[in-house]
């Protein structure tokens, strides 16, 4: 008597890129945050129209211009800036930690996934919730106050670079941290005061000389200042070399977390 | 005959009498609680110096030349008193409602309700410890405020007693968020919803009449607007409620609370099934 055995199934062929897997990963990273979006995309939006409101109130009368511009118009970009980069570093480094804490991110290492696609689906996860939280932040703000589109090139261009650069770390830190509180240890110490000094409140030509040098070594500058460009059409720094700090930075950052992941470092016993 | 050798046993021990109030139960409660504050000290004290030191800073430089001609001096040291009580309230609050939370979620809570403490004496260790770690934290941040922006304290007796109500009140409050909170989404919302907006609409950085209406009507039955005006006024500063009248407010705030909170307590609300 034979039996008709179903055909097994064929073994998956997987291209160049696994574009199945890297959509999984995708989707898996943000859903992960939206289902919490009161905590990564409220809470977020809510705390910076606080801080605009305080800033605006607090120096409304005492800073009328930033440069020519009205401080409220300097300020505004600043701020999107700010909860951009803050919500994709902070989407990436907890995934990551809470993944190695936890131990499922062996879910994420076992799947026939390259380094790349790995850090392409995680990168894409923070990028999204940078832009999502940046982009509520504007529409709101620019209820109360008329915010221009100077220039929509460098405004997409630093949106990208700057939640793609601060995603990035985020894998970065978040691989190395082995606790929680040494990623917030990073957030506090490091992520919270370069962007806080990075002229987002105040124009760097108000610095002593020495500073302004200092400042201009801040990566975070850059991202900021070309941002605003693209708002209010003025600028501290060179515009041209924003773009090409800023694409270096990102290729730099993605080599090194390319590097870990393919390495296994902190990740594979 | 074999003769047993008879070996002395100690006497069984008696049972302890607990007085009136177990002392030596809320101590260990309170010792607890600093040593988790003492093992994390970059967080909890390094921490919030940086970010009010940041704060500062960027204040200063966006003040920028005006500060000067004194406008901005204005400015700086009115929004110095505030920043303190900022840091106090915040960690005051938040210091308990973590260790709550992480107990209940810990399953360590079960300790607590396993030995004879009662319920206040429980409240009383968490709060009380809860205020020193948060005016622990919060000096380094008031010493540099005061070198940074020259004000000084006008009225050392006041201080203490806004410092110890507003504390208690927050510690409190902050003890019933963590009893409430049955995950660490929902402390978070809490905080980032209800503590975070009180605290920068209570004139912190900016006087009530520079509000809009609205928000001026949100500040007025904002218990943490008394908190900071009450504060301001005992380190010479501008202050619009009588002092008096901002003291009976956070004590009365304060002894609401504990009354509810002592009753949930001993109810078992959210921490016995």
């Amino acid at each position: 008597m034979t039996v008709l055995l179903p055909t097994p199934p064929r073994p998956r062929a997987v291209g160049s890129i696994n574009w199945i897997g890297l959509k999984t990963l995708y989707v898996k990273e943000v859903s992960r945050f939206l289902k919490v979006f009161t905590q990564t995309v409220a809470a977020p939006v809510v705390t910076t129209l606080l801080f605009y409101t305080i800033f605006a109130l607090a120096l409304g009368g005492l800073v009328r211009d930033a440069d020519g511009v009205p401080f409220l118009e300097f300020l505004a970009p600043g701020l999107i800036m700010m909860a951009l980069i803050q919500n994709s570093f902070a989407n990436t480094s907890s995934s990551m930690v809470i993944s190695k804490i936890q131990g499922n991110i062996v879910d994420v290492l076992m799947p026939p996934l390259s380094p790349v696609e790995l850090l392409c689906g995680y990168v894409g996860g923070g990028i999204t919730r940078g832009i999502l939280v940046g982009a509520v932040t504007f529409a709101a703000i620019r209820v109360f106050v008329p915010v221009g589109l100077h220039d929509f090139f460098f405004i997409a261009y630093h949106a990208v670079a700057a939640s793609m650069m601060l995603s990035l770390l985020g894998i970065i830190g978040g691989i190395w941290a082995d606790k929680f509180d040494q990623m917030a240890a990073v957030t506090n110490f490091v992520i919270v005061p370069l962007s806080f000094l990075s002229g987002t409140f105040y124009t760097i030509s108000r610095l002593p000389e020495v500073w302004q040098v200092i400042a201009h070594f801040n990566p975070f500058f850059y991202m900021i200042d070309g941002f605003r460009y693209g708002f209010i059409g003025q600028s501290d720094g060179t515009l041209v070399l924003g773009l090409f700090v800023m694409f270096g930075i990102n290729l730099f950052l993605a080599i090194v977390a390319w590097r870990m992941l393919t390495t296994g470092y902190k990740l594979k016993p | 005959m074999t003769q047993m050798a008879t070996r002395p046993v100690a006497a069984p021990l008696p049972p302890r009498v607990l007085g009136l109030v177990n002392w030596l139960g809320i101590a260990t409660v309170m010792r607890a609680e600093f040593q988790v504050y003492r093992r994390f000290w970059l967080m909890t004290v390094g921490g919030p110096v940086l970010s009010m030191g940041l704060y500062l800073l960027v204040f200063v430089l966006a003040i920028g030349p005006s500060r000067i001609d004194g406008a901005g001096d204005a400015v700086l040291r009115f929004m110095a008193p505030g920043m303190v009580m900022m840091t106090l309230l915040q960690w005051a609050s938040q210091n308990v409602a973590f260790s709550v939370v992480y107990k209940k979620l810990e399953g360590i809570f079960a300790d607590y309700l396993s030995v004879p403490v009662m319920p206040w004496e429980l409240v009383f260790g968490f709060v009380v410890s809860s205020m020193i770690t948060g005016m622990i934290t919060t000096l380094p941040v008031l010493i540099m405020v005061m070198i940074v922006t020259g004000v000084a304290f006008t009225a050392p007796l006041i201080a203490v007693a806004v410092v110890i109500s507003s504390s208690a009140m927050m510690a409190v409050f902050g003890f019933l968020m963590g009893l409430w909170a049955k995950k660490w989404d929902g402390l978070s919302a809490v905080i980032g919803f209800l503590i975070v907006p009180l605290t920068f609409l209570s004139g912190t950085f900016v006087a009530i009449d520079r509000f809009p209406d609205w928000a001026a009507a949100i500040m007025v039955v904002n218990p943490i607007y008394y908190a900071v005006d009450a504060f301001r006024g005992a380190m010479g500063g501008p202050y619009d409620v009588p002092i008096w009248v901002s003291l009976t407010v956070l004590v009365g705030i304060f002894v609401v609370l504990l009354a509810v909170t002592g009753f949930l307590v001993g109810r078992g609300w959210r921490i016995k099934s």
